[in-house]
């Protein structure tokens, strides 16, 4: 009986909490599909990234505003052939009343591309026939909206993504020197965090938008990262105020294991499961940051395509009755933001220390 | 009570030169000499030299950081530089109808938000918990952007319920204005609203005080709203106002797209147009509601927590 | 006498996480006559709180069933198939329950006389002035001081010991048929659990009711319970009168519970483990000592040899050693040159705490004053107090946990105030500490051989890893764990074997002194005599000094040499183990502890 006790244990033995987690979220149906959509989507930028698909976005595949397929082309769309692609400033209905600043600098751009050099692949020279319908329809210079919407979630979820690192990253660490240390040091982080949560999280992003005069990614990145790490912050201290007078922790320190050693070989590990989620949930809530931003033109640069400037050029096709882009945009965003909650979710119940 | 209150408020003074002192950097240092922002591209040196004088950047920097507390500490922020109004007269006159919009929202959050998350939690783990669970995470998932945008398209443009923009700020014309933008900022918020206060519920529901209220043979109706609600009011109540200073900024989009003349769009043209005063003045502005606001949260905490005492 | 609730067959189920129906109660049958004292009695994990929970209604509606071919009946009435309306009026009313943690359980945002007056609204149907008055009555009769005053508190102004007295108002406001009591006084010290179970017994024949009272402690039901009903693994092992249960048990498992309690009298070398009453790997989830053997009348003597050959002057049928001086002895066998001077000399040790008052204002709490004491190489001092008193701190302030602190603290001629970082680190190794709570004290994310090899890779023992590895698996070996656990989890051993993990941890660095803060407090009580004795074994073979530290005075005294009582941060009493109990003039805390013990006549007996 004994033996045969100790077989079982030996069978099932050495399971960390991390393999206790992952074999929970396997059994997690709903974990398990929105881990799937998430690695097909991140594969799918990464695929873009490289240049392997969605490479040429930029190419004039159908006419102007060319219906989805299975919608079959529609008469308006074949009458406007002629003038398809040339930015027609009578559509530029402002319906609010508002001056778009980037506009004419946009439009410009298009043209100049359209027409312009060989940088761009299959610029309009070797295209001497653009279709009527495309898989998901085209926009107003006959762009796959596909092949857009592809090419506009690399630059979001990329700057969620690397955003979410960066803020989790410092939260971190200010979180486990906060809390572990405490002193003055708690004090100065704690005076640091009084000041960045008084200033609601997107009014300081818009000021900081106004004053920097130069825009691109990167500095979106930095920004969003910069400023976004008190969430975080905030529930490591807690944790680490929790953890550093658990009897683990005393236990090191009886033993004579150095400070450093307690806050990151033996706290550390035991809060990864919050950092893991919070990581999870700031890609999503830099995702959405980054599209509004984005949509009011503080984001990333006009020549940059990212969903938020996707979703900026909507409003006025609705009122054409274009309703395409607005529609594969929404959905690309839903489908992965939701996907990445639901992950975050499972992934919280996975790693729950309490369910052992 | 009082000696509680009088060290709050002494707390607050280094916050407060914090977010001075990074208003202050962000602006005067990181941002650069404003006077190239202000003379626009075509202008001579004599031009920039004149308005940096008159702006006071070619002071040392101890003296602009001593003009900006001034100005914070008698909210006299000078001039816009896009409209020439007093800053001070725009944040006042924004202030109103921000406010006309966030405040039936935030009650009507609040009461429906709670209502839901209480019927949801006494049948949690049931398939309609599940469901609403599902269905607030894909609410979330949308972006804000698209409920706006699709909200406007179709209740104002297509079928006409309601004007497409505009504002007045009270009487029938209020109501005419407000009524659409306050249900779309419902729709976005709700959804986070559900889920926060489901698990404010559900924290309270695992104590073993609700096993006590059951034992004594209560009804479940009475042990859900009378136990059980009354615990977890202290985190909704701190939670809603903790949360208000942040919405006056938070409707930007919605103040945008339906031309609501509030403290967002105001943030928003500042930024487009780079009118560096306004911008910080309504920074510094809202950082102290924000301070106490959440002043006004601990102090309800403490009052509707017996636990809690002020000392 | 008529029988007033009558379980049986009763078999309750929880899903797992992964959705699998486990029972937790399997088949249970007992009855409570009207009012008659049933006493529940198991160890974690027996099913006694599941099934008194089955009889409130109060199992978790999802996740939880009783399964069918159950019946509790109440008053002949069948209590499973009333509705849910029935059945709230009958709970509350004559149906009513106390719980173990009475501060989370109160709602600590009513007050004190409104939860109780709820109650009388609801059943009673009175209004709320003539609830309040009656009320207050109740609270008069729980023995509340200034009950006025204490019907408009709210709970968390009211100590461990007045909440549970509002429980108990609350509970008998509309004069129950039944009472269950779950483990009422666990969370209590022991002189304020005296004063409820006096309390309880009081209103009991009072109000002619029945109680059924629900505990793990043995010497609880022995001084309340007419009828005893042992419950092992969600099933009932033995029941009948407290008289016969208690003093002449028929099943194994009953006798071993009995006989693994240190006794108050008498000082046996080594406590009886479970296994030796009911066969190998009976003890729940713990791994017995591989090389023992067990045989009748010797198998003491067997162990002893097999993994301490050292120790052959004390075997051979020395099964009682009620001499103090016996340590010293076999200490100076040990280490006969080390008798002169003392270990660990502390003098006057004071510690003092500031909590924050009032604006930017300080109030001081003392939790050390001026304590002082000695303890010698080999020896075991014990320490003993309710919650508060200071041991815990005393303890953490020995290893520098807390600093700093007034006073001195000399060990082995060293003033250990006076160590610079560097040489305190490297004095850690001649203290060691193990903690309560076999639960949080090792690293859920370091498997045990890393636990285990930790303590050598910072103080340099061993040359390498394959040397820390081979004596981690000789200390395995020493506290009786099998040694292919090392590459396991904490999380896949059981509280016993935690601890052991634990203790292997403290000698991974040889120390002179071992602090055990609780150690064996979070422990059931069968587990807690394996643990006990594998101490006794350590000491004997390594000559450690033992600063015990517990609330328990049984177990104290079984493993302490001398005693120090401790009360609100003072020393009140210090003196020899064994004349503690023997009837001699005491300090007046000590005999108000000595009175609270639970349970003197069946220790007694033992």
């Amino acid at each position: 009986m004994e033996s045969t006790r100790m077989e079982s244990a030996r069978m099932d033995s050495a399971r960390s909490l991390s393999a206790i987690a992952w074999g929970r979220l396997r059994r997690n149906r709903v974990g398990v599909v929105s881990l799937v959509v998430v690695a097909l989507f991140l594969l799918a930028l990464l695929a873009s990234a490289c240049g392997l698909i969605a490479q040429d976005w930029d190419r004039q595949y159908a006419l102007s505003f060319a219906p989805p397929t299975f919608m079959g082309a529609s008469q308006q769309a074949l009458q406007e052939e002629s003038s398809a692609w040339a930015p027609d400033t009578g559509t530029q209905l402002d319906m609010y009343g508002l001056h778009d600043p980037l506009q004419p600098v946009l439009d410009q751009l298009r043209i100049q591309q359209a027409q312009g050099s060989g940088s761009f692949k299959g610029a309009n020279e070797n295209t001497p026939e653009r279709s009527a319908t495309l898989v998901l329809g085209a926009d107003k210079w006959g762009r796959s909206i596909a092949l857009k919407v592809m090419k506009g979630a690399e630059t979001s979820v990329l700057v969620g993504i690397a955003s979410a690192l960066l803020a989790t990253a410092i939260g971190t660490l200010f979180g486990a020197f906060a809390g572990y240390l405490g002193g003055w040091v708690d004090a100065l982080i704690e005076w640091l965090y009084g000041v960045f949560t008084a200033i609601p999280y997107l009014l300081l992003v818009f000021a900081i938008a106004a004053v920097l005069q130069q825009k691109g990614v990167f500095t979106i990145i930095l920004i969003l990262g910069l400023t976004g790490w008190t969430g975080v912050y905030r529930l490591i201290r807690a944790e680490y105020l929790k953890h550093k007078v658990r009897e683990y922790v005393l236990a090191a320190e009886a033993i004579g294991a150095s400070h450093t050693r307690r806050m990151f070989v033996h706290i550390l590990p035991n809060v990864s499961h919050v950092i893991l989620v919070q990581l999870s949930q700031q890609v999503v809530n830099f995702i959405k940051a980054e599209v509004i931003l984005s949509f009011l033109g503080f984001g990333v640069p006009v020549d940059v395509v990212s969903w938020g400037s996707i979703l900026n050029e909507t409003p006025n096709e609705l009122i054409l009755g274009y309703g395409w882009q607005l529609i594969t945009c929404g959905l690309a965003m839903a489908i992965l933001v939701t996907a990445f909650a639901m992950l975050t979710d499972a992934l919280r119940d996975a790693l729950d220390p309490r369910l052992k | 009570m009082a000696a509680y209150l009088i060290r709050r408020l002494v707390q607050m003074v280094p916050t407060l030169l914090g977010v001075i002192l990074l208003v202050f950097l962000l602006f005067n240092w990181v941002g650069g000499d404003p006077a190239y922002v202000l003379a626009g591209k075509f202008s001579n040196p004599d031009d920039i030299a004149n308005i940096r004088r008159q702006l006071g950047v070619d002071q040392p920097l101890y003296i602009q950081f001593g003009i900006f507390l001034r100005q914070v500490l008698t909210f006299d922020y000078g001039l816009s530089w896009s409209t020439q109004e007093p800053v001070s007269h725009i944040f006042l006159t924004r202030l109103g109808p921000s406010i006309a919009l966030l405040l039936p929202m935030l009650i009507l959050e609040t009461l429906i938000g709670v209502a839901i998350a209480l019927a949801v939690a006494y049948v949690r783990d049931s398939w309609i918990d599940r469901a609403l669970t599902l269905s607030t995470t894909a609410a979330m998932s949308i972006s804000l952007l698209i409920y706006i945008i699709v909200g406007q398209y179709f209740f104002a443009f297509v079928l006409g319920w309601f004007p497409v923009q505009g504002w007045a700020n009270h009487g029938e014309g209020w109501v005419r204005y407000a009524v659409l933008p306050i249900l779309l900022g419902l729709a976005v918020s709700i959804a986070p609203a559900i889920r926060l206060y489901r698990t404010f519920i559900l924290d309270e529901m695992g104590q073993d005080y609700v096993r006590t209220a059951r034992a004594k043979g209560l009804s479940e109706t009475r042990v859900m709203w009378v136990h059980v609600l009354r615990n977890a009011s202290i985190p909704i109540i701190t939670n809603v106002l903790s949360s208000l200073p942040g919405l006056l900024i938070g409707a930007f989009l919605l103040e945008r797209f339906f031309s609501i003349p509030g403290i967002g769009r105001e943030v928003i043209m500042a930024v487009e147009r780079s009118d560096f005063p306004v911008i910080k003045a309504i920074t510094v502005s809202v950082a102290i509601a924000t301070m106490v606001f959440n002043l006004l949260a601990d102090l309800a905490y403490q009052w509707v927590d017996p636990r809690v005492k002020l000392s | 006498m008529k029988t007033l609730l009558d379980i049986s067959q009763l078999r309750v189920s929880f899903r797992d996480e992964a959705g699998a129906w486990r029972e937790a109660v399997r088949g249970v049958s007992f009855t409570v006559p009207e009012s008659g004292v049933v006493a529940l009695v198991g160890e974690s994990g027996s099913g006694k709180s599941v099934s008194s929970l089955a009889v409130m209604g109060l199992l978790p509606s999802r996740g939880s069933r009783i399964e069918a071919g159950s019946s509790i009946r109440f008053a002949g009435q069948d209590v499973l198939a009333l509705t849910p309306r029935q059945r709230r009026q009958l709970c509350g009313a004559d149906i009513s329950m106390v719980f173990q943690e009475p501060m989370s359980s109160l709602n600590p945002v009513f007050r004190a006389g409104d939860q109780v007056a709820e109650m009388l609204r609801l059943h009673e149907g009175m209004t709320q002035s003539q609830a309040l008055e009656r009320a207050r009555a109740l609270f008069e009769e729980v023995g509340l001081p200034n009950p006025g005053q204490k019907l408009r508190s709210y709970p968390h102004g009211l100590s461990g010991g007045q909440q549970q007295r509002v429980m108990i108002a609350m509970a008998i406001a509309c004069k129950p048929k039944l009472l269950i009591a779950d483990e009422p006084t666990t969370a209590l010290d022991v002189t304020i659990q005296r004063q409820i179970l006096d309390l309880l017994a009081d209103l009991r024949s009072r109000y002619h009711m029945a109680l059924l009272f629900i505990t793990h402690d043995l010497g609880v039901v022995s001084d309340i319970a007419e009828h005893v009903v042992v419950m092992r693994d969600g099933q009932v092992r033995e029941q009948g009168p407290a008289s016969e249960v208690l003093s002449a048990p028929k099943d194994a498992y009953t006798q071993a519970l009995l006989a693994c309690r240190p006794p108050l009298q008498g000082r046996p070398l080594r406590l009886p483990q479970v296994e030796d009453f009911l066969g190998p790997g009976a003890a729940a989830g713990a791994v017995s000592p591989p090389t023992q053997e067990r045989v009748e009348g010797g198998r003491f003597d067997a162990y002893q040899q097999d993994i301490q050959p050292k120790r052959l002057y004390e075997a051979k049928g020395l099964r009682e050693e009620n001499l103090t001086a016996s340590h010293a002895k076999s200490e100076s066998l040990l280490q006969a040159p080390l008798l002169q001077a003392p270990l660990l000399q502390v003098v006057e040790l004071s510690k003092t705490f500031q909590i924050r008052q009032g604006l930017f204002g300080f109030k001081s709490f003392e939790a050390l004053k001026n304590v002082s004491f000695s303890l010698n190489r080999g020896e075991t001092l014990g320490v003993v107090g309710e919650s508060g008193c200071g041991k815990t701190t005393l303890g953490l302030s020995l290893m520098r946990l807390q600093a700093p602190f007034g006073g001195k603290v000399v060990f082995d001629g060293i003033d250990l105030a006076a160590l610079s970082e560097t040489q305190w680190q490297a004095m850690r190794r001649r203290i060691q500490i193990v903690f309560q709570n076999p639960y949080a004290s090792l690293n859920p994310r370091f498997t045990v051989a890393q636990i285990l090899t930790e303590p050598m890779h910072i103080h340099g023992i061993g040359r390498n890893e394959r040397e820390r590895l081979d004596r981690a698996i000789e200390l395995m070996s020493q506290v009786g764990l099998p040694v292919d656990a090392l590459n396991r989890y904490p999380h896949e051993f059981s509280g016993g074997q935690r601890q052991r993990i634990a203790i292997a941890r403290c000698l991974a660095l040889e120390p002179e002194l071992l602090i055990l803060d609780e150690s064996v407090s979070a422990l059931d009580v069968s587990v807690q005599a394996q643990v006990l004795n594998l101490l006794k074994d350590l000491q004997s073979k390594m000559g450690m000094a033992y600063l015990f530290i517990s609330h328990d005075l049984a177990v104290v005294r079984y493993l302490s040499n001398r005693i120090l009582v401790m009360n609100a941060g003072e020393v009140v009493e210090e003196g020899a183990a064994d004349s503690l109990f023997d009837g001699g003039k005491h300090h007046r805390y000590t005999e108000r502890l000595l009175a609270s013990i639970p349970g003197r006549q069946i220790q007694g007996s033992s």
